[in-house]
């Protein structure tokens, strides 16, 4: 019997458990052979098992490990002026993704990786309420449980407080690594001083820390030019370059790092279109929000009674949509195209419909991100780490939509 | 059912019933006159949008008003039922949460649409009652009570959804949320046929009588034989029918349930059925003052929108109307 064929739940479950704990050095591998032959599972599934890379090889070497986290190596930035401006940075690349698992989950290769003993890590994160936050946590602490080290969530809260009371915890629990999701700047220079004096070492995910602590920029910016070069190259398609007006969903509030979103999107329309007037672009607080971004883009739409093709921005997918409902209530669909970013459901229900306004969405895949542990291991493990690192954007549309893996609610749906 | 009075004590609380009752018409002129002073407000704002917002005065402007306060609007003409009986509902955001998301699961589901209308309803009957059973049960104020089951509702709403949000592929139940009748918004029709249904309730039923009787003086109407706690609680299962009706807008709008779908919309309905001129202290309330409460702030909205102010300047102004409400109803009750 191979993995696939397994069709009772518990089973599986123990099946699950036992090749996790295989991967993760809990079980040897005569423990695990007598194990799973005990299960039932085929001579031919367990020699596979045995043969994985991550698994026969022991403990990743240093060098193979830098060169899973680092595929193209470091370079010296030539066009990033951001957080330790001036400093080397490291790109994901967009295919270092091999076949998809039995949910449908991209294969990346850097973690075919196993750590020389387990480690702990802790991944503060922005927030529970938030479905990619929770789907985030399940697959770090799946990469942990493969490749032997263990993850332990603290939840922000969207809060700079709740993160500087979790960074003391971590510092007082001395955990090994550290990645800190959180979006207040200067809250984490203060955490940044906490973990410091304990001696951990951290990696800042979206908002960076202090000049010269470890980044993972998701460029914002490089992924809504993009989609904005995208919107821009449709409406020179289709209606000759003209566009009477450009509605940019944008969200103040959540600042300067999320800003970048719409920054990044007129500078994409513009590259294509550059004769557009700054007067075309309207921006407006739609809160990341559909219905907030509805409202708002329904009265600017009145206020522009006579824009005839129209652009949306969303500073995320329900903000696109929004703008998408308004447009459909108003009537005005036939010359309207509308970008989102994220990847969130309501982007992929739009996008399978043939007549939405709905275009494009700059899309990161969220497995990608426990790329940010690979980098902790190879920090902990002694390695050299870029100041700055990327992970990929895709952009989906309707006609590639199908062959992105899923997202939130893959592992963690109730 | 309830008893005629028999008993000296229960008529002469009857007599004081009647007392209520006479002053009760006069407290119904006050209440109009609240109401038609709202209109006036009302038609000045509109005016002076009219003359300083392009494009304001037009059919298309005030059905985007109408479609942009419809589900708050829905949910604040419930909260002013409960807040007539004298009991505040402050959980009904996460009501709307979890209905959204009841009522998205059935539809992936396959279940027909009328099948999950009344499911919906009936969990958001189900949870608003729960309030009313524990405020009365417990003897807390449903502020307090509210604010608990607005955690625990809300809760389980993350809880049972993993934080995801949930499809809701129907597109006989989109057009509940997208659609249009007679070319006015469906979602726009749902609210003024609720808020005829809440106003004929409030004004000429029995209920309804025993509402304003209930949150006026909650121990004069119980001397006079009315179950406080029942009209109550069915007060609060209205506020979570009216929640559960809102929440399903909301999926069916979106396409999908959120869990945290209704948390944005406590202060806007709140907002409304204040500046409607309902007591925070029960008694004293109409469902027309909500309804030109509701029109008022989507005009505001939309107003300052047109007139390109920011965003942040309308929630300084949103509140700013919420305290100058509460002063005048202060000042009201301080006259009378």
């Amino acid at each position: 019997m191979s993995h696939n064929e397994i069709t009772d739940p518990a089973v599986r479950e123990e099946v699950d458990w036992t090749l996790e704990a295989m991967a993760s050095g809990r079980m040897t591998r005569s423990q695990f052979v007598r194990r799973a032959a005990a299960l039932g599972l085929s001579g031919g599934f367990i020699s596979s098992v045995l043969a994985a890379p991550a698994l026969a090889a022991g403990p990743t070497s240093l060098a193979q490990l830098t060169k899973l986290v680092y595929p193209q190596g470091i370079t010296k930035a030539t066009d990033y002026n951001g957080p330790n401006g001036g400093s080397k940075v490291a790109y994901l690349p967009p295919d270092f993704h091999s076949g998809v698992d039995s949910h449908g989950i991209w294969k990346w290769k850097f973690e075919n990786v196993k750590a020389k003993k387990n480690y702990r890590f802790a991944l503060a994160h922005f927030s529970a309420k938030w479905d990619l936050m929770v789907e985030s946590v399940a697959r770090f602490k799946r990469f942990g449980q493969k490749a032997g080290f263990s993850v332990t969530a603290f939840d922000n809260n969207f809060d700079a407080d709740q993160a500087i009371k979790n960074a003391n915890a971590i510092a007082q629990q001395r955990f090994d690594f550290v990645i800190m999701e959180q979006e207040f700047a200067d809250a984490n220079k203060t955490i940044d001083g906490i973990l410091k004096n304990a001696g951990i070492p951290v990696i800042y995910f979206a908002v960076p820390g202090p000049e010269g602590a470890l980044f993972m920029d998701t460029g914002n910016y490089r992924m809504c030019e993009a989609a904005g070069e995208w919107l821009g190259k449709y409406a020179k398609e289709h209606w000759g370059g003209k566009v009477d007006l450009v509605l940019q969903s944008a969200q103040p509030r959540a600042g300067a790092y999320v800003g970048q979103r719409e920054v990044g999107y007129k500078a994409g329309i513009k590259k294509v279109l550059p004769h557009l007037k700054d007067s075309v672009f309207v921006k407006f607080d739609g809160q990341g929000l559909l219905p907030e971004t509805q409202k708002l883009a329904a009265d600017l739409l009145t206020k522009h009674s006579s824009a005839k093709y129209i652009l949306g921005t969303g500073s995320n997918d329900d903000a696109g949509v929004g703008i998408v409902r308004a447009l459909e209530a108003a009537k005005r669909t036939k010359y309207a195209a509308v970008a989102g970013q994220a990847g969130q459901a309501s982007a992929m229900t739009e996008l399978s419909k043939p007549s939405s306004p709905f275009k494009v969405s700059a899309f990161q895949d969220v497995e990608a991100e426990v790329w940010m542990a690979a980098i902790g291991l190879l920090k902990v493990e002694g390695g050299k780490v870029a100041p700055v690192n990327f992970y990929p954007f895709y952009l989906t549309t309707k006609s590639n939509v199908k062959k992105f893996p899923p997202q939130a609610g893959t592992l963690t749906k109730a | 059912m309830e008893q005629m009075p028999t008993t000296p004590s229960a008529l002469q609380a009857d007599r004081h019933v009647s007392d209520e009752r006479g002053g009760g018409e006069v407290a119904s002129a006050l209440v109009n006159s609240t109401a038609v002073r709202l209109i006036a407000v009302y038609a000045l704002l509109v005016l002076i949008f009219g003359i300083s917002a392009h494009n304001f005065l037009t059919t298309d402007n005030f059905l985007n008003i109408g479609r942009a306060t419809s589900v708050f609007g829905i949910a604040a003409l419930g909260v002013c039922v409960a807040l007539v009986a004298g009991s505040l509902d402050v959980s009904f955001g996460a009501t709307m949460s979890v209905c959204s998301i009841v009522a998205a699961e059935k539809i992936a589901a396959g279940h027909p649409l009328s099948y999950v209308l009344v499911y919906a309803i009936c969990v958001g009957a189900i949870l608003g009652a729960i309030n009313g059973v524990l405020s009365t049960v417990l003897r807390i104020d449903s502020l307090v009570i509210t604010l608990g089951t607005l955690s625990i509702f809300g809760g389980w709403a993350y809880l049972h959804t993993g934080g995801s949000p949930t499809n809701a592929p129907s597109s006989s139940f989109a057009e509940m949320g997208r659609g249009e009748w007679l070319g006015v918004p469906i979602q726009v029709w749902i609210m003024l046929g609720i808020a005829l249904l809440l106003g004929f309730v409030l004004r000429f039923t029995t209920f309804g009588q025993r509402c304003y009787a209930a949150g006026d003086n909650p121990r004069a109407a119980s001397i006079a034989g009315i179950h406080v706690g029942r009209v109550r609680i069915a007060a609060l299962a209205i506020s979570g029918i009216t929640a559960a009706v809102a929440g399903m807008l909301i999926a069916a709008n979106a396409g999908v349930a959120n869990p945290g779908t209704g948390e944005a919309y406590l202060l806007s309905a709140i907002a409304a059925v204040v500046i409607g001129g309902t007591s925070l202290t029960g008694g004293v309330g109409t469902i027309l003052g909500t309804f030109v409460g509701i029109a008022v702030l989507g005009t505001i909205d939309n107003g300052l929108d047109l007139l390109g102010v920011s965003s942040f300047w309308e929630d300084a102004v949103r509140g700013g109307i919420v305290v100058l409400a509460l002063v005048l109803d202060r000042l009201r009750r301080s006259a009378t």
